[in-house]
C-alpha cells in the first residue's frame, strides 16, 4: 500500500488544480463549520454540487478537504461564540467558551487546532492501518454478513441520536420506508410511486441530504426572530505556553484513540465520540471540578476525538460501503454520482483512488494546520456575515445541487420535501441525521437479505453463519442495552 | 406536572398521529398493488421491506400515541393553546412555498431571472426581519450583493460545470 500512496502524493503535489481544490476545499470548510447554523454536513452537501465537473480524483480531494476541515471550523463557533459549529464542537464550547471569555480566546483556538491535527493525524493512521484489515475481511463477506451488518449499523442509530433513543430509531425506520420508493432493483416492481413517473427512479440520497442537513438549518435559521450573537474578536495571543501545551498531548492521544474507533462504528457519529473522549479526561482528571471552567484540558481531548472521527468514519466507507457518520453517507452519495461504488474490492481494482483518498485526507489536515494558524486571528469577522446574505445564497445551492444531480427539477422537490421534513421532525425533537442513513442502508439491507434467500433459501442462514450470527447478537445487545439502562434509572431505590 | 409537559405530551400525540396517517396511506397503496402481493420463488419479494417497515413505523406510531396521551393525562388533560408558536412557522412555510414556486416559474422565466428575484426577495425580507423595513444603503448592498452572488453561482455552474439550467 505504501508505493500507492507515495505514488498518489506525486500525483497530488504535481497537480495544481487538485492543491488548489484541496486548499478551497479546507478554506471553505474552516468558514463554513465556523458559521453558526451550518453544520460540516450541511458544508459538504451544499459545495458538493461543485464537485459534479471534476474528474473523481478531484471530487475526493475537494469533499474529503471540506469534509476534514469543518470539523475543525465547528470548534471556532463553539469557542468565539459559544454556539458548536458542529455536532462534534459540542462538547468544546463547554471550556473554549469560558476560556476565552478569560482573555485567552486565541490560545483556545490554536489549542483546538493543534488538537484537531493530533486527532486528523492519528485517525489517518489508524485509517491505513486498519482499512486493509477490515476490507480483509469483508472479502469473505457474503449477503447475510453484509445484512447483518447493516442492521448492526441501523441499531446504532440509538446512539448516534441526541434526544430520543426510541425517536432517532423511529426516524431510521422512515429513511429505510423511503428508500422503497420506486422501482424495485430485483423484480422492477414499482412500489410508492402513485403514479408519478419520476418516483420510478427513487428518491435519490443527494437531494435528501441537502434537503435535510441543508434546507432544514435554512428553515430553522428564520423562524428565529432577529438572532443576534456577540462575537469574542479580540484574539491577541496565538500560542499558548509551551510548558502547558507539552502537558496535553497524552490527552490529545487517547482523544484520538478514542475518536477513530468509535467514528468507525457504522452511523455512530462524533457527538458521541467527543463526549466519551470528554468524560474519560475528566475522570482521569486530578481536578475534575475545572472542567467546564475554561481549561484547555477539556478543550483538547474532544477536538482530537472529533478530528480522529474522520480518518474513522472513512474505515467502514471505503471497506463496506457503509457510512460511518452523515458526512460519509453524503460522501457516499458523491461517489456514487462519480460512478464509484464502495466496498472491499475497492482494495483490489481501485487501490490507486483509495490512496488518493489517504493522501486527500492528510493534506487536509496539514491543510488545515496551516490556514488555521494564519487564519485563526482574521476568522471572527467571519462569523458577522450578515444573515441576509447567507440564507437565499445557500439556499440557491442547495436548489442548484439537488438539482445538478440529474438536471431535474422533480430533485429540488425532493430536496424542499426533505427539507420541510426535516425542520418538523427538529421541532418535535426527532432527529433528522437517521432518515438519511436509512436511506443509504436501506437499499443494501434489502438487497442483501433478499439475496441471501435466494440463494439459501431459509432465514436461518442469518443465524448458522458465524460471522453473521456474531454481529446480529452485538446489535441486538447494542438495541436493547439502552432500554435496560433507562429501566434501571427508573427503578425506585430502596429506602 | 405542568402545562407545557401536557402540551408536549400532545405534540406526541399528534407526531404519532401523523405518522399512523402515512402508515396507513402507504399501507392502502400497497394493498392496492397487485404486483406486491405475487409470489416470487426464493426471492421474499419487493412487498418485505415496505411490509416490515410499515409494522415498525406503526408500531412506533402507536407508542407515540400511547406515550403522549399518559404525559397529558399525567397534566391533567391541560396542554395550553395548541396554536402558541404557530407564529413561527409561518416564514419557514412562506419559504417552503418559495422554493416551489421556484420549481414552476424557473422553467418559463428561466434559471437566473427566478435565482434574482427569489435572492433579492429574500434579502429584503431578512434585513426587514433584523433590523426593520427601511430604505437605507445596506439594504441596498444587500440587494446587491445577494443578486451577485445569484449571477456568480449562475455563471460558475453553468458556463464552468456545464449544468444544463431551464
Amino acid at each position: 500500500m505504501v508505493p500507492e500512496i507515495l505514488a498518489a502524493m506525486v500525483t497530488v503535489l504535481t497537480d495544481p488544480v487538485g492543491v488548489a481544490l484541496c486548499l478551497g476545499g479546507v478554506l471553505l470548510g474552516i468558514v463554513m463549520g465556523a458559521m453558526p447554523g451550518i453544520s460540516s454536513t450541511m458544508a459538504l452537501a451544499v459545495l458538493l454540487p461543485f464537485s459534479f465537473g471534476m474528474t473523481l480524483e478531484h471530487a475526493m480531494l475537494f469533499l474529503i478537504a471540506v469534509f476534514s476541515a469543518s470539523v475543525y471550523g465547528g470548534s471556532v463557533s463553539a469557542i468565539l461564540i459559544n454556539i458548536p459549529g458542529t455536532p462534534g464542537a459540542i462538547v468544546t464550547q463547554m471550556d473554549g467558551y469560558p476560556m476565552a471569555r478569560n482573555g485567552r480566546a486565541g490560545e483556545a483556538l490554536t489549542y483546538a487546532l493543534l488538537a484537531s491535527t493530533l486527532g486528523g493525524m492519528l485517525g489517518w493512521v489508524i485509517l491505513i492501518v486498519f482499512a486493509p484489515l477490515v476490507a480483509r475481511a469483508a472479502l469473505a463477506f457474503q449477503s447475510p454478513e453484509y445484512a447483518a451488518i447493516t442492521f448492526f449499523g441501523l441499531t446504532m442509530l440509538a446512539y448516534a441520536s441526541p434526544g430520543s433513543t426510541f425517536l432517532g430509531l423511529l426516524a431510521g425506520v422512515i429513511g429505510l420506508l423511503l428508500a422503497t420508493i420506486g422501482l424495485d432493483a430485483i423484480t422492477d416492481v414499482a412500489r410508492f410511486t402513485f403514479d408519478q413517473a419520476p418516483l420510478q427512479a427513487g428518491l435519490g440520497i443527494i437531494p435528501a441530504a441537502v434537503g435535510i442537513f441543508g434546507f432544514a438549518e435554512i428553515l430553522r435559521n428564520i423562524d428565529k426572530r432577529s438572532v443576534r450573537v456577540s462575537v469574542i474578536s479580540t484574539i491577541d495571543r496565538i500560542l499558548p505556553p509551551w510548558r502547558e501545551a507539552r502537558r496535553l498531548w497524552p490527552m490529545g492521544v487517547r482523544g484520538a484513540i478514542i475518536g477513530a474507533f468509535v467514528g468507525a462504528v457504522p452511523a455512530a457519529g462524533s457527538a458521541i465520540a467527543v463526549t466519551v473522549a470528554y468524560a474519560q479526561e475528566k475522570r482521569m482528571s486530578k481536578d475534575p471540578e475545572r472542567f467546564g471552567t475554561g481549561i484547555p484540558e477539556g478543550i483538547v481531548a474532544p477536538e482530537s476525538a472529533n478530528n480522529a472521527g474522520v480518518g474513522g468514519a472513512l474505515i467502514p466507507m471505503i471497506t463496506l460501503g457503509l457510512p460511518g457518520d452523515s458526512m460519509t453517507a453524503v460522501l457516499i452519495g458523491a461517489l456514487l454520482i462519480h460512478g464509484m461504488r464502495p466496498g472491499p474490492d475497492m482494495f483490489g481494482t481501485h487501490i490507486g483512488f483509495v490512496a488518493i483518498v489517504y493522501v486527500a485526507l492528510l493534506f487536509a489536515i496539514v491543510a488545515t494546520l496551516a490556514i488555521g494558524l494564519v487564519g485563526n486571528r482574521y476568522i471572527a469577522r467571519i462569523l458577522r456575515a450578515p444573515r441576509a446574505l447567507l440564507v437565499p445564497g445557500i439556499t440557491l445551492l442547495c436548489v442548484i445541487g439537488s438539482y445538478a444531480v440529474r438536471n431535474s427539477l422533480f430533485d429540488v422537490v425532493v430536496m424542499v420535501f426533505f427539507g420541510a421534513l426535516g425542520y418538523l421532525m427538529n421541532r418535535v425533537g426527532m432527529p433528522a441525521a437517521p432518515v438519511i442513513f436509512g436511506l443509504v442502508l436501506g437499499p443494501i439491507l434489502e438487497e442483501n437479505v433478499r439475496r441471501a434467500m435466494i440463494i439459501n433459501n431459509t432465514w436461518t442462514v442469518f443465524f448458522t453463519r458465524p460471522i453473521s450470527l456474531v454481529i446480529i447478537v452485538i446489535a441486538f445487545a447494542a438495541l436493547i442495552y439502552p432500554a435496560i439502562q433507562h429501566l434501571r434509572a427508573r427503578r425506585p431505590t430502596s429506602a | 406536572v405542568s402545562e407545557p409537559e401536557g402540551k408536549e405530551g400532545a405534540g406526541t400525540v399528534l407526531l404519532g398521529l401523523v405518522l399512523l396517517l402515512v402508515v396507513v396511506v402507504l399501507a392502502i397503496d400497497a394493498a392496492g398493488n397487485p404486483e406486491l402481493q405475487r409470489r416470487f420463488g426464493r426471492d421474499p419479494g419487493p412487498a418485505l421491506q415496505p411490509r416490515v417497515m410499515l409494522g415498525l413505523l406503526g408500531g412506533g406510531a402507536l407508542v407515540l400515541i400511547a406515550q403522549g396521551l399518559h404525559r397529558v393525562a399525567k397534566a391533567g388533560w391541560r396542554v395550553g393553546n395548541p396554536l402558541a408558536g404557530v407564529d413561527r412557522l409561518l416564514l419557514p412555510a412562506f419559504m417552503v412555498a418559495c422554493m416551489l414556486a421556484f420549481v414552476q416559474v424557473a422553467p418559463v422565466l428561466g434559471f437566473l431571472p427566478t435565482a434574482i428575484a427569489f435572492t433579492a426577495g429574500w434579502a429584503v425580507i431578512l434585513v426587514a426581519q433584523d433590523e426593520g423595513l427601511r430604505l437605507s444603503w445596506r439594504l441596498a448592498a444587500m440587494i446587491g450583493a445577494a443578486v451577485a452572488a445569484a449571477g456568480a453561482m449562475y455563471y460558475v455552474f453553468q458556463r464552468l460545470i456545464g449544468v444544463p439550467f431551464p
